[in-house]
């Protein structure tokens, strides 16, 4: 077996390096562990690595061996994020109040990935309950930045990110509710999707905020990400928002939108984002698309409407971590002792701090206020896309307003981490589909760190992001 | 203004402990993210009604039974995560006072 980089191996080589028997899966699993066991314990982009990924690979080398038709992701090493069950094993979200818990069943798209084929490495490092932008909020310490690892990763999804970009996994699961796959994707170099609202089950994923969460691919080029993204997508019983549907194309050259409210005449971005921004436009009419600038005029309210509706459904959605039924317990003098000390010692600061922000907004006399105004104001920001998307086929943008940034830089300000996700918010509150794409590099003391650029499309139009995504990597450098 | 006071009332209503120290801190960055979204008050938002997305429904099931053999091993699972059980029950402290 030859020395194979692995930072530049996707999932069609191993695929053919698996069909034409020039390595078995186990093989192929032990070049990710012996990377693992080198780099991991720099970068703890792992949060625990399992004991029986070769034997789940020896499934695969006996299909191979019986001749069956290899499936759709046969023998694939995968990362998969901290908030996903896989029965039998750990899941924690991050979180100390999750730490002894162990899944009772497999979630939806560890089911599909099983059944294509795939074997799980192990699980990553995120923000806790994925709340968060650079993965300093893990109660496991946080994940280094491969590039320069005095940086961030990004987050909230920054292992299962790492992972993919140090050559630990050949791709990765995560969870995006505010940017949280493509903001660490563009902050590691590699690719990130967050597919429509509905397209993906989220039975089995530990909630955030229900309405923006989803699940997505993390990859090393768009190819891998759309055969990842063809597996885990589709309708399932156990998540009543998800719908099957044709894949949708336009029939004529794309026209792409360039927003102006995302920068494009006021400085909200570094200026090597910017050119970086404004090179993917240049390549993507080189390569025959029409582009235009467009309006999105109530992009201003985004990150507002976000901090308004995903602390109150966070709210919601942690007041079942009680000490009772799973998870971390405390003993008390009686119940609300119990549930108190439970959720005081098993919460970390951000989400504490999210919990009481949004029980203050959904609090009586605050409701209509806040929480009721910002689903109207959302219904309108969905329509500035509904209207954007019957001029164009796409919008083009930076995915972050800068390279990886150092740690502790936002860490004690809120606010300051929440504007990081200026760009990518968007598409989970109009439920969009959104993929983040490599493009270009930027120089921090001395080093030379990722920029990637996102594409946003009407909803179910993924394929419209493939092909456009497709274009740019090839100019990624 | 978010008050220590209100800190205080919103950790009951949350069921989560706050010590002395960290009020002063949470009522500062919950004002501050206050103030941030402030600006949602003055959009426009006509007769606007809360969001909907086209493609969602509601959807029902038929509450169907399991078969029982899945359903008592599903139950054991669930149960194993419980931190503390006793013949086949959660078990948890009193909640009314003796």
């Amino acid at each position: 077996m030859s020395v194979i980089d692995l930072n530049n191996f996707t999932i069609a080589d191993a695929k053919e390096a698996l069909h034409g028997k020039k390595m078995s899966a186990r093989e192929l699993v032990g070049m990710y562990t012996s990377q693992i066991k080198k780099e991991n314990k720099k970068l703890n982009a792992y949060l625990e690595v399992f004991e029986d990924a070769e034997d789940q690979a020896k499934e695969t080398d006996e299909r191979m061996a019986r001749g069956d038709e290899p499936r759709a992701l046969e023998g694939i090493p995968f990362a998969i994020k901290d908030n996903m069950l896989i029965e039998g094993k750990r899941t924690s979200a991050a979180s100390k109040i999750l730490e002894p818990y162990v899944a009772s069943y497999d979630a939806h798209v560890i089911q599909k990935l099983r059944d294509a084929g795939a074997v799980f490495l192990g699980r990553t490092n995120m923000d806790e309950f994925a709340m968060g932008s650079s993965t300093e909020n893990s109660a496991f310490g946080p994940t280094k930045n491969p590039y320069d690892t005095s940086r961030v990763p990004g987050g909230s999804s920054g292992g299962s990110a790492v992972a993919v970009a140090s050559g630990m996994a050949l791709a990765g699961l995560g969870s995006d509710t505010g940017g949280s796959i493509r903001q660490p994707a563009s902050f590691c170099g590699v690719v990130g999707l967050k597919p429509t609202y509905g397209a993906v089950s989220r039975s089995g994923l530990i909630a955030m905020a229900s309405s923006l969460d989803q699940i997505g691919p993390l990859a090393q080029c768009v190819d891998d990400t759309r055969a990842v993204f063809e597996v885990i997508r589709g309708e399932d019983k156990k998540d009543a928002t998800t719908v099957s549907y044709a894949e949708k194309r336009p029939a004529q050259k794309l026209v792409i939108g360039i927003p102006k409210e995302y920068g494009l005449e006021d400085d909200i971005m570094d200026a090597d984002v910017k050119d970086a921004w404004m090179q993917a436009r240049k390549t993507l009419e080189q390569e025959g698309y029409e582009t235009k600038e467009v309006t999105l005029p109530y992009t201003s309210y985004a990150l507002p409407l976000y901090y308004i509706i995903m602390p109150a459904e966070v709210s919601s959605n942690l007041a079942r971590f009680d000490g009772i039924r799973y998870g971390l317990s405390h003993n008390g003098k009686d119940l609300l002792e119990v549930y108190e000390k439970s959720r005081s010692r098993g919460f970390g600061d951000e989400a504490r701090r999210r919990i009481l922000l949004g029980t203050y907004i959904l609090s009586a006399g605050y409701y209509d206020a806040y929480y009721a105004k910002a689903q109207k104001v959302r219904a309108r920001f969905i329509k500035d896309f509904e209207r954007v998307f019957k001029e164009v086929d796409a919008l083009l943008t930076p995915t972050v307003p800068s390279p990886a940034f150092p740690f502790g830089e936002k860490l004690g300000d809120p606010v300051k981490m929440y504007a990081s996700d200026i760009f990518t918010v968007s598409a989970n509150l109009a439920g969009i589909p959104a993929l983040s794409v490599p493009f270009g590099k930027g120089e921090r003391d001395g080093v030379s760190l990722p920029l990637g650029v996102q594409l946003m499309a009407p909803w179910f139009h993924e394929s419209t992001l493939f092909d456009a995504g497709r274009i740019l990597e090839k100019y990624r450098e | 203004m978010i008050s220590k006071k209100d800190i205080e009332h919103l950790a009951k209503l949350a069921r989560i402990d706050v010590s002395e120290a960290e009020k002063e801190k949470l009522a500062q960055d919950l004002q501050a993210v206050l103030a941030y979204v402030k600006t949602l008050q003055e959009a426009d938002v006509g007769d606007e009604s809360f969001t909907h997305f086209e493609h969602l429904e509601t959807r029902l099931r038929e509450d169907a039974k399991e078969n029982d053999l899945a359903e008592a091993r599903r139950t054991q699972q669930l149960l194993a995560s419980a931190p503390v059980q006793e013949k086949g029950y959660v078990t948890v402290k009193n909640v009314l006072g003796k």
